[in-house]
């Protein structure tokens, strides 16, 4: 048994005593699960169609699909003590590798001595981003899938430190701030099979809530550092001799590499109307990093057990590719395209317009059904296997899915 | 019959309620009860949602509130819609996403009314909620709901 199947294991031992934990009983320990069963479909030749960057595959045109959403959780709690717990959360789905492997997503310590703190410490979902607290749990949100503009840009969900949160009542609603740290290890995929794995970055951030009513709006910052001073191409463009080539392999190999994002955003969700509103900035201080605007629309309407729903959003990026300053002739060529690659690899623009349906057909099951019309010009999300490359496209993606949390 | 005819007769039945939901609302208002030598004498109906929701579970006497939720779905489904105008499948989608982020817990779900009148009437801070005309004298009523 491997340390990574290691807490299935556990998960599934401690479900054999599936009790409820509660300060009204005596049970030590509660069992949740979720999953989802989607299929997905696309028409775009060349071109594969993922839900996020760390998936080594996505949807090709022809094929229906069914790596990209679906997923299993489990879930235990136990209480240790008065306001004391601890909580394991696995799930298994389609990794960077496109095997299906169980990953610990949570495992954390969790003290809440009063209902105004909560302190966490271990593995924590990052919750930065309004309607995405639980990411992989699509019973929770109204569409398929979270938009993959925003969410999908996120490499990992988790991260391995503390976060505190301070609740009090404001004005008839709830003020609640929340602070986090800690290590962010995440992978890339890349088209080629590949996969970049950053395990000594570190993330600092802040979040301001306040909720009233059927409210909820949000305000947050977040700070990534990433250990630089290891591009690849770097080396070879500082041997080049050429004084732009130099200057922009400095630029490219700095020893601290630092983005920074910020949201602010607000969620309605009413009889009958559903709604959602965000919008992110993230920035880095580096030539290959992140820097783009998102923006997220969503309208639902729910009509008995049937939510009809359309939704916006869009990533737009706004880092300029600096040139080499090196002669095109063939021996420099392939180093052209490198620094090139470089550079816009974590580059985004792509925009979706997205009209469903919900159907709660049982208790604590759903249906759904969606199409996402996707236009794009260049994008990190989307694996783009033409030669030479699509450039400006669009493709449809159809999307069947069936949710259930327990 | 025709091709429209079929599709409206399909929308129909997609809209029709399902037997397990249970769209029969209890005429009857539900009350929000604490126990009857509880210092908390009124709450106010953001106050309840904030404890029921996980949102803020105090009691103005600076305790913790231990919200009782009821198993019967007809009466869960009678208070949350008299409380914050959900369906059982909104506030489940709700609390999955406060559960599987490690939030906060949903409230303690009692097996039947009488239960949850028990834990309420037996535990000083505990909150529940029942019809008006099961009110016993070991409880007392901090919010009327209107239906």
């Amino acid at each position: 048994m491997t340390l990574r199947t290691l807490p299935l294991a556990l998960l599934l031992a401690l479900g054999a005593s599936i009790v409820r934990a509660d300060a009204l009983s005596d049970s030590r320990f509660t069992l949740g699960a979720f999953g989802t069963l989607g299929a997905v479909y696309q028409n775009a030749r060349g071109l594969a169609y993922r839900r996020d960057i760390s998936q080594g595959h996505g949807a090709r045109a022809g094929e229906v699909d069914l790596g990209t959403d679906s997923i299993i959780g489990l879930q235990v709690t136990g209480r240790i003590a008065s306001g004391f717990d601890a909580q394991v959360q696995e799930t298994v789905h389609r990794d960077e590798d496109g095997l299906w492997r169980p990953e610990l997503e949570r495992a954390f310590l969790r003290y809440q001595p009063n209902p105004a703190v909560m302190v966490r410490a271990g593995r924590i979902g990052l919750g930065l981003y309004l309607l995405a607290d639980a990411f992989d749990v699509g019973y929770a949100y109204l569409t398929i899938r979270p938009p993959v503009e925003i969410y999908g840009l996120l490499a990992a969900d988790e991260f391995d430190g503390a976060d505190a949160s301070f609740s009090r009542q404001i004005g008839g609603g709830i003020g609640r701030i929340r602070v986090l740290g800690g290590k962010w290890p995440f992978e890339v995929a890349q088209p080629n099979g590949t996969a970049v794995q950053i395990d000594n970055d570190s993330i600092v951030g802040i979040t301001a809530d306040y909720l009233h009513g059927d409210w909820q709006t949000r305000a947050a910052l977040v700070q990534i550092h990433i250990p630089g001073g290891n591009d690849p191409v770097a080396p070879a463009l500082a041997a080049t001799g050429f004084p732009q080539a130099v200057q922009l392999a400095g630029e490219l190999n700095r020893s601290q590499l630092i983005s920074y994002g910020a949201e602010i955003g607000t969620t309605y969700d009413g009889d009958p109307l559903q709604a959602a509103l965000i919008y992110i900035h993230l920035n880095s201080d580096y030539l290959s990093g992140p820097k783009f605007n998102s923006a997220f629309a969503l309208l639902g309407y729910h009509i008995k057990q049937l939510t009809p729903y359309a939704s916006f959003s869009m990533t737009d990026n706004f880092g300029p590719t600096h040139t080499t300053g090196l002669p095109v002739v063939p021996v420099f060529e392939p180093l052209i395209a490198a620094a090139q690659e470089d550079q816009v690899s974590s580059q985004t623009t792509q925009r979706s317009f997205s009209l469903g349906v919900r159907y709660d057909f049982a208790p604590r099951v759903d249906f759904k059904a969606q199409v996402d019309r996707i236009s794009l010009h260049q994008s990190e999300l989307i694996f783009d296997y033409n030669v030479p490359p699509s450039g400006h496209t669009s493709l449809t993606v159809y999307g069947l899915a069936v949710d259930f949390a327990f | 019959m025709t091709a429209v005819r079929c599709i409206r007769l399909a929308l129909l039945l997609l809209l029709l309620p399902l037997p397990w939901l249970p769209h029969a609302v209890h005429a009857e208002d539900m009350v929000v009860i604490v126990n009857a030598g509880s210092h908390v004498h009124s709450l106010t109906r953001d106050q309840v949602i904030d404890i029921f929701m996980g949102r803020f579970r105090q009691l103005p006497t600076g305790a913790t509130a231990l919200p009782i939720d009821v198993a019967d779905p007809a009466e869960r489904q009678t208070f949350y819609q008299q409380l914050v105008h959900k369906s059982l499948a909104e506030i489940g989608s709700y609390w999955a996403r406060l559960v599987f982020s490690g939030q906060a817990t949903p409230p303690f779900r009692a097996p039947d009314s009488r239960a949850a009148l028990r834990l309420v009437a037996t535990n000083p801070d505990a909150i529940g909620y029942c019809y008006r005309s099961a009110v016993t004298g070991r409880v007392k009523v901090v919010l009327a709901l209107d239906h």
